[in-house]
């Protein structure tokens, strides 16, 4: 047994609840670095374009650390070049599922979905699961500069107002309320806080997003936020009756099958080396 | 917003002098920062910093003393 099996001595419960959230954050990153790679053309400005590249690469080195723990921990390989999952069973937040539109959807999933997935990640750091806390910590410093941009380019289209501020306040609604699915209802995590494997329950960290991003935005309401008792929550609560726990959210469609083709190189498997 | 011109100045260990590495533009300081730790991360540099063109005052004698650097 290798030293980052030693924790995996767990129920059932546990262990499906860690495999979930791993292939959870795995396919997330991909469609984010999908979506950031994207953007690499068509920005702008031309130094927005190179540092969506560079996040896009970031997340692409992230997915592929946590296929390597797939991989080693639970004998789940996953090989983005020749994934044969369907869209259905994706486990990656529902705002990543198209082609964004414009850079409002990039914003938008750059200050919500990307700080989403650190949250998730952050929750194992110190004592944690083993092999996701000895990557935190250099992950987290890469999502630093993910969070500065986010939080630049918010700030830079809520001051120039008019229509971009409408478009990026469409899209923030529509990311937060499929990234708020994504952390599942109250307590779907129990038995990983009970196994010690994480420190703070999903529940709390949707809290911290809404929390964080309500602090940011100088009109959370305009997002579909509303002030409660507890902090900030969705305006329109989610119904958890569809929720589907292997895939971390309520909708049941999938990533779009051409931005699959392209992640797997659909259209140039003549040229495959391996 | 108009972007600004920042420029972009590193070194590669702490005691080293700080070199002029290149050059940005940039709404505000807080992307500009952003944008030059991603476009000029080809070395592993102990430190970096963005100063905003507009900042940079003129020390030549031939200068007005207030002369600031000029946006291309």
């Amino acid at each position: 047994m290798n030293e980052g099996a030693v924790k995996l001595d767990l129920d059932d419960a546990a262990r499906l609840g860690l495999q979930t959230t791993v292939i959870a954050l795995s396919d997330t990153k991909l469609l984010l670095g999908y979506h950031y790679g994207e953007w690499t053309f068509g920005p702008p400005a031309i130094e927005a374009g190179i540092a969506a590249c560079s996040m896009a690469q970031e997340e692409f080195g992230h997915t592929r650390l946590f296929n390597r723990i797939l991989k080693r921990e639970f004998e789940i390989e996953i090989d983005p070049l020749n994934d044969t999952r369907s869209p259905e069973v994706f486990a990656s937040i529902a705002f990543l599922d198209r082609a964004f539109k414009n850079w409002a959807d990039l914003v938008a999933a750059n200050v919500v979905v990307d700080q989403a997935l650190s949250l998730v990640v952050s929750a194992f750091a110190d004592q944690g699961f083993d092999p996701i806390a000895r990557i935190a910590d250099k992950m987290l410093l890469e999502e630093r500069f993910h969070y500065a941009h986010a939080q630049g380019w918010v700030r830079l289209m809520e001051e120039k107002g008019g229509a971009p501020r409408e478009a990026l306040r469409d899209s923030l609604s529509r990311a937060i309320r499929d990234t708020s699915a994504f952390f599942g209802p109250p307590g779907h995590d129990a038995t990983l806080l009970t196994a010690g494997l994480k420190h703070i329950d999903d529940d709390a960290l949707r809290q911290r997003l809404l929390d964080r991003l309500a602090t940011l935005l100088p009109e959370p309401e305009a997002v579909g936020l509303t002030s409660g008792d507890r902090g900030w929550t969705l305006a329109e609560p989610l119904s958890w009756d569809d929720w589907d726990s292997a895939r971390r959210r309520l909708d049941r469609d999938g990533p779009d099958a051409a931005i699959l083709d392209e992640l797997r190189g659909t259209k140039n498997v003549a040229f495959k080396t391996a | 917003m108009t972007d600004q011109v920042f420029e972009v100045f590193c070194r590669v260990a702490p005691g080293d002098p700080m070199s002029h590495i290149g050059t940005l533009n940039a709404p505000h300081i807080d992307l500009a920062r952003v944008y030059a730790w991603k476009i000029y991360d080809e070395e592993d540099w102990s430190d970096m910093w963005v100063i905003p063109r507009a900042s940079i005052v003129s020390a030549h004698p031939a200068h007005d003393d207030a002369a600031r650097v000029k946006s291309p």
